[in-house]
């Protein structure tokens, strides 16, 4: 492989895990050209759509396209950080080819930073808290601390078997609420009105994508922003339907 | 009160798998901006404004915070701005949505619905553009002063 073909792979292999791992376009661009360039080319621009992403390298005399499909878009800032790192040790130190290839292989294999079971807990441990910073009382917290814990299990099951994100987000939203207005229900109180009820599926929010959707478009990334928004707003609205769909379900119920 | 952002926090940036050391960085930020929140609140800002100059905050700080100690600036502009959002507004919005359709006088509900729902959306919009604003528009420029002070031996 020429040292021009190396710098356009390994740029895409870089843009494919910065979109992988949570980037927004202007920075997935970034990177992409700036180990494009540290790497021989003398021009290299990128373009990225939301699940793609595209290069054209050139060294004066010749000049390479490829692309390369971006799975899905994930979330792993720990990955972010590392590709941060090796992009600016690439520039600053003149790495080789073949010494970027064998970090990012490390990269792409590096193990979960915490093991699933934490982080199910934690969730529950952080709708717990929003219940608590809205105003519900122990025995508020803790039901949402239970079903927060539940309903994020429930999403990582779904999507450990690849369902789509209304499947999973609905069906989390669906049980952690009905533990939660199951509990206020039947300890007298009413869903409807409990600060509990609020935090029940504030786990499932979609931050990352909301704000990379939101920088997306500040960068005039329009058609990026967009999909990433359209994806907040579906998690979005499937909670608000598996909570709707529960607090039902109670109502009925009592 | 506001030590419970920390809480509410980790969940969210152990789901966005940041670095064990970053955690933290990131449930102070995240406390300090609950904090300046409550404040502005407390001085009659509205939610969407409070929120905004939290998020800025956020923003601001991570812009300088992240290159400083080598991670990527979303690990400390996102997972702080997560307890920031506006739950109840939200709630109270799809409670009062399912209302109108089910309740005895929709008409009554109607001016309430609005209110929740444009409170969330300008929040969430407010969130969004504060915690991501100042890295964009400074984030480069900071990292470069920041650069020609470290190398500077009398700066």
């Amino acid at each position: 492989m020429s040292d021009l073909a190396d710098a356009l792979d390994l740029a895409l292999e870089v843009g494919e895990l910065v979109q992988l791992s949570g980037g927004h376009t202007s920075r997935t661009v970034d990177q992409m050209e700036r180990i494009a360039r540290a790497l021989g080319a003398q021009e290299g621009h990128a373009a990225i759509s939301s699940v793609n992403v595209a290069m054209t390298v050139s060294d004066g005399a010749t000049r390479l396209s490829a692309g390369r499909h971006a799975g899905h878009l994930g979330i792993n800032f720990s990955t972010l950080t590392a590709l941060e790192r090796l992009v600016d040790d690439t520039e600053a130190h003149g790495l080789t080819a073949a010494q970027v290839r064998a970090r990012l292989t490390l990269i792409r294999h590096a193990g979960r930073v915490y093991p699933p079971w934490l982080v199910m807990l934690a969730l529950g441990g952080s709708s717990a808290a929003f219940a608590v910073l809205f105003g519900a009382g122990l025995a508020g917290a803790l039901l949402v601390l239970v079903g927060g814990t539940l309903g994020a299990t429930v999403r990582h099951l779904l999507v450990a078997r690849h369902k789509p994100p209304f499947v999973a987000v609905t069906s989390a939203a669906f049980v952690a609420a009905l533990v939660v207005a199951g509990g206020i229900a039947w300890g007298g109180g009413s869903p409807a009105s409990e600060p509990a009820m609020a935090a029940a599926t504030l786990f499932l929010v979609p931050g990352v994508p909301m704000l990379n959707g939101t920088a997306d478009l500040l960068t005039a990334h329009y058609l990026n922003g967009l999909v990433r928004l359209a994806m907040s707003a579906v998690i979005i609205g499937s909670a608000a339907a598996g909570l709707a769909a529960a607090v039902g379900v109670v109502g009925w119920l009592r | 009160m506001s030590l419970w952002a920390a809480v509410a926090v980790l969940g969210f940036a152990m789901v966005f798998s940041v670095p064990r050391r970053a955690l933290p960085g990131i449930a102070l930020l995240a406390v300090a901006a609950h904090l300046l929140r409550a404040a502005c609140l407390e001085q009659g800002m509205t939610l969407p404004a409070a929120s905004l100059l939290a998020a800025l905050f956020v923003g601001a700080t991570a812009a300088v915070v992240a290159p400083r100690t080598g991670e990527a600036t979303p690990i400390y502009a996102f997972a702080p701005v997560i307890p920031l959002v506006p739950g109840t507004a939200m709630f109270d919005t799809l409670i009062g949505l399912l209302a109108l359709t089910s309740g005895a006088d929709p008409a009554a509900r109607v001016d309430q619905v609005a209110v929740d729902a444009t409170t969330a959306t300008l929040t969430i919009i407010a969130l969004a553009v504060g915690a991501i604003g100042p890295t964009l528009v400074l984030g480069t420029r900071i990292a470069r002063l920041m650069e020609r002070t470290s190398i500077d031996p009398d700066g």
